[in-house]
C-alpha cells in the first residue's frame, strides 16, 4: 500500500477517524496496529526483521541505562549497533560485496563461483534501523530516557507515515507527540491536508510524469546523445525531488491531521547556494543523522584540515552506501564529499576573488550564478545515482564530450519529447516552483493562504483525482524512488 | 466542425481564466461561486474531450496550464498583498 495507491485513500481516513474517536488508551495500540498492517501490505514476511531490531534495541536501552558498569554499557551499545547494522547489512549489502569480491578475485586471474543469495529488500530497512539506532545512542549518552512500555516504543519504530521512507525522526521528537492525545484542531487538518496536496501533485502529476522520458535516456544509454543526457539528468533532479519530498509532504500532512508534527525534510534545496548548503536543504533527516552520529563523533571539522577533510569523505561514502548497495552509489557519495572538499578549501579565495573585483558574496546576481552552478554539479552527480550500472555512468558521462552528432531536435524525437510534452513539462515545473513557494508562504497567521481557501482546497484535489484517474486509467502504478533505499 | 471545436475550446479556456482571476481576486461571495463554475466547467470540458476521443496529451496540457494559470494568480494576490502591508507599514 503507497500513498498513492486507491487501498491508502480507505486506510488513512479510517485511521484518522479512529484516532479521534477511540479513548485515550486505546488510541496508540490501534496506531500500533494499523502502522503494521500498513508495512505487511508490503512485505508480510519479513515483519519479523522490524520486530526484532525493536524489540533488541529497546532490550539494549533498558540494559544500558540500568548499568553502572560503563564497560556493560558499552558492550550492549556495540551489541545493538552489531545486531541492526548486521541485519542491514546482510539484506541490502551482502551480494553486492559478494560480487564486489569475486569481481576483484576475477580481475586478478582468478576464477570463483559467484556466490549471491535470494535476498528480498525489506522495504524502508535503512529508514527503521537508522531510527533505532539513534534513540539507542541517545539513551546510551543519557539524552533520552529509555521508553518503559516496549509497544509503544514499536510505535515510534514503526509510526505508519514515515516508516517506509522517513522523516528518520528523533526520539525526543516523535515519542513525547505520541503520548499526547490530539484533539480535531482545525488548523492543523487544513496544513496537514495541504502537505498531502502538494506531495501529491509533486509524485503524481510532476515526478510520474517525468519519469518516462528520463528512463527512455537512462534504461536505453546506447543511443544517447549528448543533449538527451543532459535533459533528462535535468529532468531527473526535477524527478527526485517531487518523488522524494513529495512523499514527505504526504507524510507530514498524513501526521499533521492527527496533531504530530514530523520534522521537515526539504527547504528548496535547489536555491542553495553552495554544496555545503545544498545538503542543510536536501534529506535533512538523513543529513543531520549523519551529522550527529557519525560526523562529529568522528572529530568533525575541530581537528586538523586533513582529518577534518577525511571526515567529510567518510561521511559522503557512507551516505552514497545508505542509498544503495551498487558502487554508483559510491560514487555518487564520493563526487558529493569531493566538492565539500574543493568547496571548503577554496571559499576564503573565492570570496576574496569577489572582493578584489568589488563585488559582494551577497548579491543577488551572484547568488543566482551560485545556485546555477550548484544546480549543474548536483546534476552531474545524479547521472552515477540513475544510471543503472557505473559502466551506464561512466558511458553517458562520455557521451556528453562525444555525443554532439545529434542535434536538439533529433534528442527530444528519441526521448518522444513531442512539442505538447516538452509544454507539458515546462508548464508542470514552473506550476510546481509556484507551488512549492506558495506552500512556504501559506502559514500566513491571517489565513489568508491559498490553499487555506476551501474553493482552491477542491481545485487542487480536483487536479490530483484527474491525474491519479488518468495514471490508472493506463494502468500504470508508480512507487517511490525511496522506497527501495 | 474543427474549426468550431476550435472556437469553443478556446471560448472556454478563456472563460476558465475570467473565472480563476474572479475566484481570487474577487469578494468573498463571488470567488467561491466563480471557483465553483470553474470546477464544473474543468469537469465538463474534459468530459466532452474524452467522448471526442481527443488525444490526452493535450488535454492534460490545458489542464496543468489552467492550475499553473490559477497557482500564478493566487501567487500575484499574495505578492500585492504583501507589498500592500509593506507599504501601510511605511506610511
Amino acid at each position: 500500500m503507497t500513498f498513492n495507491s486507491w487501498e491508502f485513500l480507505i486506510f488513512y481516513p479510517l485511521v484518522a477517524l479512529l484516532y479521534f474517536v477511540l479513548p485515550k488508551k486505546l488510541v496508540w495500540p490501534m496506531l500500533l496496529a494499523a502502522s503494521y498492517y500498513f508495512y505487511m501490505c508490503y512485505q508480510p514476511d519479513l515483519v519479523f526483521l522490524i520486530v526484532g531490531t525493536t524489540l533488541i534495541s529497546w532490550i539494549a536501552s533498558h540494559i544500558i541505562t540500568r548499568s553502572a558498569n560503563q564497560k556493560v554499557r558499552k558492550i550492549w551499545l556495540a551489541l545493538t549497533l552489531i545486531v541492526c547494522l548486521g541485519v542491514l547489512f546482510f539484506y541490502k549489502y551482502f551480494n553486492f560485496l559478494a560480487g564486489s569480491v569475486v569481481g576483484i578475485i576475477e580481475m586478478f586471474g582468478g576464477t570463483p563461483s559467484p556466490i549471491a543469495l535470494n535476498l528480498i529488500l525489506p522495504v524502508g530497512i535503512s529508514f527503521y534501523t537508522f531510527q533505532t539506532l539513534s534513540y539507542v545512542i541517545d539513551v546510551y549518552r543519557g539524552d533520552v530516557q529509555p521508553e518503559k512500555n516496549f509497544f509503544f516504543y514499536a510505535l515510534f519504530v514503526s509510526f505508519f507515515p514515515q516508516l517506509v521512507a522517513g522523516p528518520i525522526e528523533r526520539p525526543d521528537n516523535l515519542i513525547p507527540q505520541l503520548r499526547e492525545r490530539h484533539a480535531w484542531d482545525n488548523d492543523n487538518a487544513v496544513k496537514g491536508a495541504k502537505h498531502m496536496i502538494v506531495g501529491f501533485f509533486k509524485k503524481i502529476i510532476v515526478a510520474d510524469g517525468i519519469s518516462i522520458y528520463v528512463d527512455a535516456v537512462y534504461n536505453n544509454t546506447e543511443n544517447a546523445s549528448a543533449f538527451a543526457v543532459i535533459i533528462a539528468t535535468m529532468l531527473f533532479a526535477v524527478q527526485i525531488y517531487c518523488d522524494f519530498s513529495g512523499y514527505t509532504d504526504i507524510a507530514i500532512g498524513c501526521a499533521r491531521i492527527m496533531g504530530i508534527r514530523l520534522m521537515q525534510n526539504f527547504d528548496h534545496p535547489y536555491m542553495a547556494t553552495s554544496i555545503k548548503e545544498f545538503w542543510s536543504r536536501w534529506h535533512i533527516s538523513l543529513s543531520s543523522w549523519f551529522k550527529d552520529y557519525l560526523y562529529f563523533p568522528l572529530g568533525g571539522s575541530r581537528c586538523a584540515l586533513p582529518r577534518a577533510l577525511m571526515n567529510l569523505m567518510i561521511v559522503f561514502l557512507v551516505s552514497g552506501l545508505w542509498h544503495g548497495a551498487a558502487w554508483t552509489y559510491v560514487i555518487w557519495g564520493g563526487i558529493h564529499g569531493i566538492y565539500q572538499i574543493i568547496g571548503r578549501l577554496t571559499w576564503k579565495k573565492r570570496n576574496a576573488l569577489l572582493a578584489k573585483r568589488g563585488l559582494s558574496e551577497n548579491s543577488p546576481v551572484i547568488a543566482w550564478i551560485r545556485r546555477f552552478n550548484v544546480f549543474l554539479l548536483v546534476c552531474f552527480a545524479w547521472m552515477f545515482f540513475r544510471a543503472n550500472s557505473t559502466a551506464d555512468a561512466f558511458y553517458l558521462v562520455g557521451r556528453l564530450f562525444t555525443g554532439w552528432d545529434v542535434g536538439l531536435g533529433g534528442a527530444l524525437a528519441a526521448m518522444e519529447l513531442t512539442p505538447v510534452a516538452v509544454l507539458t513539462v515546462l508548464v508542470s515545473i514552473l506550476t510546481l516552483i509556484i507551488i512549492d513557494r506558495l506552500l512556504t508562504y501559506d502559514d500566513a497567521p491571517d489565513g489568508s493562504g491559498m490553499l487555506v481557501q476551501n474553493g482552491a482546497f477542491m481545485y487542487y484535489v480536483w487536479v490530483i483525482l484527474f491525474f491519479w484517474g488518468l495514471l490508472l486509467s493506463k494502468n500504470l502504478t508508480s512507487t517511490f524512488i525511496y522506497f527501495q533505499f | 466542425m474543427t474549426v468550431l471545436l476550435t472556437v469553443l475550446l478556446i471560448a472556454v479556456s478563456a472563460a476558465i481564466i475570467v473565472l480563476h482571476a474572479l475566484s481570487v481576486f474577487g469578494q468573498s461571495r463571488t470567488a467561491r461561486i466563480s471557483t465553483y463554475f470553474s470546477l464544473a466547467m474543468h469537469i465538463i470540458l474534459f468530459t466532452v474531450m474524452l467522448l471526442m476521443a481527443l488525444p490526452m496529451d493535450a488535454a492534460v496540457l490545458i489542464f496543468l496550464s489552467s492550475v499553473l494559470i490559477y497557482s500564478s494568480l493566487h501567487a500575484l494576490r499574495y505578492f500585492r498583498k504583501e507589498s500592500g502591508k509593506k507599504e501601510g507599514e511605511e506610511a
